[in-house]
């Protein structure tokens, strides 16, 4: 008997690895070898032998641990088409973000045909967030795509009992977001936008519908409701369409 | 997890699409996590690779290969992360060959927990490249054939690798009294 032989079988059996003729093989040289079954008995007790081990515990924060340090999205930072919202913005334009941002304020509460308020509009009581209060928010989960002729980057900031969900949309068709914020834990509060607002705008039923073309920049300002049957874990849903077909889901998601 | 599934899952991690990240990480956490404590025998360290090792698996998503297995890949740069943390540990006890007998199991002597103890600290007591052998082979139950894709090793030399970590492993047992002659 070919001791190297016997000894490679018996190891591909007790790995799974053998094959049908080699299972022949090794059959004929148990039979014949008592040294050859107390090869394989011994592999068999060890395989026993790490079958009794049990799996160690996974810390429980090890999940969170990890998704808190993976990096977000980067694909639209290095894209020309968003160069226009990082280059530093001239005085002006921040002049007629605040005038835009009120003028949006105004029409979101008085105008029926710039918003239809088709649901639960206890959604919409509040006041203007001031572009400045992100100084105070941390930047917690984004959510970005991008395909031909289109690109869209979310970023959620959370702040202490308020979260900050900033959209940008940059489409050369028109395209239909939805932010479902049933499972947020909070309520819109206020709308603002710094260029060119989206072609519409509706609440229904906690979800933000926003229709754009072009490039177009909105912020929600939404503040956290006490709710009893609510975890504390904010999870707001994304669907983008284009002309009806879904063109892509996600969620972003926090902690209060 | 099919191949097709496997493949919609990373283009969508491509994509930045953070659930598809979430699913990834759920998948492939445990079993991850349990290969870096095997190698490493501390939770504490499998659980700092582990969270290095997704960090590293999200950084460069866009250069994985699809014609590997996305496990593969993944247990790849876990088990060399936990190289790493054991060099930089640099005190695991020097290797030395031991006689080999005979043995069998004589699991009524210990019970589960010290028998887990003792197995790992047999397990520590071998060089890296065979205890990451030994620990794929029967942690994660790998094939030759992946097990040669994570190590970046023919099957021929994982099988030989594989042969000689068992006798190590069999007469360490035997030493510590955890199998008996």
């Amino acid at each position: 008997m070919n001791r190297y032989r016997t000894l490679e079988l018996i190891s591909a059996a007790a790995d799974g690895e053998l094959g049908d003729a080699e299972r022949a093989e090794l059959d004929r040289l148990l039979d014949e070898s008592p040294e050859a079954r107390e090869f394989q008995a011994e592999l068999e007790n060890l395989e026993a032998l790490f079958g009794d081990i049990p799996l160690p515990d996974m810390p429980e924060t090890l999940h969170a641990d990890i998704m808190a340090r993976v990096p977000l999205p980067q694909a639209i930072s290095a894209s020309p088409m968003f160069a226009w919202l990082r280059a530093p913005a001239p005085i002006w334009r921040y002049g007629l973000a605040t005038a835009a941002g009120l003028l949006l304020a105004v029409a979101f509460y008085e105008s029926p045909l710039f918003f239809s308020h088709t649901g639960n509009t206890i959604d919409l009581v509040g006041t203007m967030a001031p572009a400045g209060s992100r100084s105070d928010t941390d930047l917690v989960d984004s959510y970005a795509f991008r395909s031909d002729g289109l690109e869209t980057l979310i970023r959620l900031e959370r702040g202490h009992d308020s979260l900050l969900l900033d959209i940008r949309i940059d489409a050369d068709e028109p395209v239909e977001l939805a932010v479902n914020l049933a499972g947020a834990g909070a309520r819109l509060e206020a709308l603002s936008q710094s260029e060119s607002p989206p072609e519409s705008i509706s609440l229904a039923d906690r979800i933000l519908h926003i229709q754009a073309l072009g490039r177009r920049r909105i912020t929600a300002h939404l503040r956290r409701v006490d709710d009893a049957d609510f975890a504390g874990e904010a999870k707001i849903e994304l669907e983008l369409s284009s002309e009806g077909k879904l063109l892509q889901q996600g969620s972003l998601e926090t902690t209060w | 997890m099919d191949k097709e599934r496997e493949i919609v899952l990373v283009r969508d991690c491509q994509r930045g699409d953070r659930r598809a990240m979430d699913t990834l990480v759920r998948q492939f956490e445990k079993p991850v996590f349990n290969a870096a404590y095997r190698m490493l025998g501390s939770a504490d360290e499998a659980a700092d690779v582990t969270q290095t090792a997704f960090l590293k698996v999200f950084e460069n998503i866009r250069r994985f290969d699809p014609n590997f297995r996305l496990f593969s890949w993944i247990y790849r740069i876990a088990v060399n992360e936990a190289v790493n943390q054991l060099n930089r540990r640099k005190r695991f006890a020097p290797y030395a060959e031991v006689p080999c007998e005979d043995f069998d199991v004589s699991q009524d002597t210990v019970s589960t927990s010290q028998l887990c103890s003792e197995v790992q600290a047999v397990l520590m007591e071998l060089q890296p490249d065979h205890r990451a052998v030994i620990v794929l082979r029967y942690f994660t139950e790998c094939s030759y054939h992946q097990i040669g894709e994570i190590l970046e090793l023919p099957e021929k030399t994982v099988k030989s690798r594989l042969f000689t970590a068992r006798q190590q492993m069999k007469c360490r047992l035997q030493r510590h009294g955890i199998l008996s002659t």
